[in-house]
């Protein structure tokens, strides 16, 4: 009977882990009956795992240490916990444009991205962005609009909240996980203000590189401010004049993370008075 | 503590187990599970119930793990037997075998250890491994069959059962 004829690697890990259903598992053990080779290879890749398990596996016969035991006792954990706050080893990008759209890089948890390639991107992407076509939302469940919110935190380890610009007179039309223009992943968050001018805000993961404050520059006509908070890095493209900018940076800076905010708040037009906000904070 | 609490807190000695494994350091490996526990008590509403909340857990761990992979980039760990309290000697192999084997799986890529451990220790399916790592399936076989025959190609056929010694 040749009924384990095709029988390929695939099978064979199938079968060392434990995988296969019964009747694959049945015409695994008649082929390797007649191939003692693979069934040499198979018995020391099981004896492997065997031994994978032994070296690691009593960890988990320890006691709880007392400050893992004590995560559940403890009321709320710690907002940002020691080790990401030592760390910060990851960054999101913000894009935001008016009138729609921007880009960023690779979502790459592993490649190192710098802020000129970013800035370059977004500012490119923002150009474009204006002879793009966006179809109105309604205005979005909260359970959607939290959606990619949640999706960035998952990958961040940072907790974030929906920014409010209503400060700005901008109100969010929508909120989705979307494709950039090279086709990696961001959250988008749709704004329109009562002028009826649009912003678009884009967050992604990203490696950092620190910046310890806030900086503004016109890149292909399109004003771009970037950032870094902790182990974030955020790049912002508007058509908004400079002080507009630097006040609606500020302010998503703010609010879009879950902090106390500050005692007093920077208005429009004092650029002066804002930039003294623009120290990130510790 | 409720029971999503409750279902967290049963799987910290496995976190435990693949944190040592990932980064075979046991303080930053509390670290990492540490980290991961705070997170998934913040975030318990994101599990939607869907899936075990084993893999969702072990999802937080190796995002939280390689978000901070490159901060210890300059801090290559090796396993060492004696930093892993075994409370008695492995039943079928010896001292010597478990250190050659701790050899060879630090040499192999991370992304290959990685998957070979959440299958082999970790006891997930190619589709769960799949998810806690975000990469398709196929991926997972590949990296599992490289990682194999590269453990193959180390001689590590020595890896023989040893009789059972009792030591008191």
């Amino acid at each position: 009977m040749d009924d384990y004829d095709d029988i390929n690697d695939l099978d064979l890990h199938g079968y060392i882990d434990d995988r296969l259903d019964p009747p694959r598992r049945r015409a695994v053990e008649a082929y390797l009956d007649q191939h003692p080779d693979k069934a040499e290879w198979v018995r020391r890749c099981r004896l492997q795992s065997e031994a994978m398990r032994a070296i690691y596996g009593p960890v988990a016969e320890e006691p709880l240490p007392g400050r893992l035991a004590s995560v559940f006792k403890s009321g709320r954990p710690a907002r940002f916990p020691g080790l990401v706050r030592r760390m910060a080893p990851l960054a999101a990008t913000l894009l935001l444009g008016c009138g729609l759209g921007w880009s960023a890089g690779e979502f790459l948890p592993r490649a190192e991205a710098t802020t000129p390639v970013l800035r370059e991107s977004v500012s490119l992407a923002h150009t474009e962005a204006a002879r793009a076509i966006v179809a109105d939302h309604t205005a979005p469940s909260s359970e959607l609009v939290q959606r990619p919110i949640n999706w960035v935190e998952q990958a961040s380890m940072v907790d974030l909240q929906v920014p409010d610009l209503s400060r700005y007179r901008f109100s969010l039309m929508g909120s989705q996980v979307t494709a950039t223009t090279n086709r990696s992943q961001a959250a988008q968050l749709s704004y329109r203000d009562d002028q009826g001018r649009r912003l678009t805000l884009q967050i992604q993961p990203r490696l950092p590189e620190p910046d310890p404050e806030i900086v503004t520059e016109k890149r292909n006509d399109v004003r771009v401010a970037y950032w870094a908070d902790g182990p974030l890095m955020y790049v912002m493209a508007s058509d908004l004049p400079r002080d507009e900018t630097l006040a609606v940076a500020h302010g998503l800076n703010r609010s879009i993370r879950k902090m106390p905010p500050p005692e007093t708040e920077a208005e429009f037009g004092l650029a002066e008075r804002v930039r003294s906000f623009f120290q990130i904070r510790g | 503590m409720d029971e999503t609490e409750w279902l967290i807190a049963r799987e910290a000695p496995g976190l435990r187990r693949y944190a040592r494994a990932l980064v075979r350091d046991r303080d930053r490996a509390d670290d990492l599970v540490q980290e991961c526990l705070e997170r998934a008590l913040r975030k318990q509403h994101l599990w939607q119930r869907t899936g075990s909340i084993r893999g969702w857990l072990l999802k937080i761990l190796y995002n939280v793990h390689i978000n901070l992979a490159k901060h210890h980039q300059n801090a290559p760990q090796t396993t060492s037997i004696e930093d892993i309290s075994i409370a008695q000697p492995a039943r079928q192999f010896g001292h010597l075998q478990l250190q050659e084997m701790a050899r060879a799986l630090d040499e192999l890529p991370d992304l290959q250890r990685e998957t070979l451990l959440l299958v082999v220790l970790e006891g997930l399916s190619y589709e769960e491994a799949a998810c806690v790592l975000d990469v398709p399936v196929g991926t997972v076989r590949s990296r599992l069959s490289r990682a194999r025959e590269t453990l193959q190609s180390l001689n590590l056929a020595e890896v023989r059962p040893v009789a059972l010694r009792r030591v008191k």
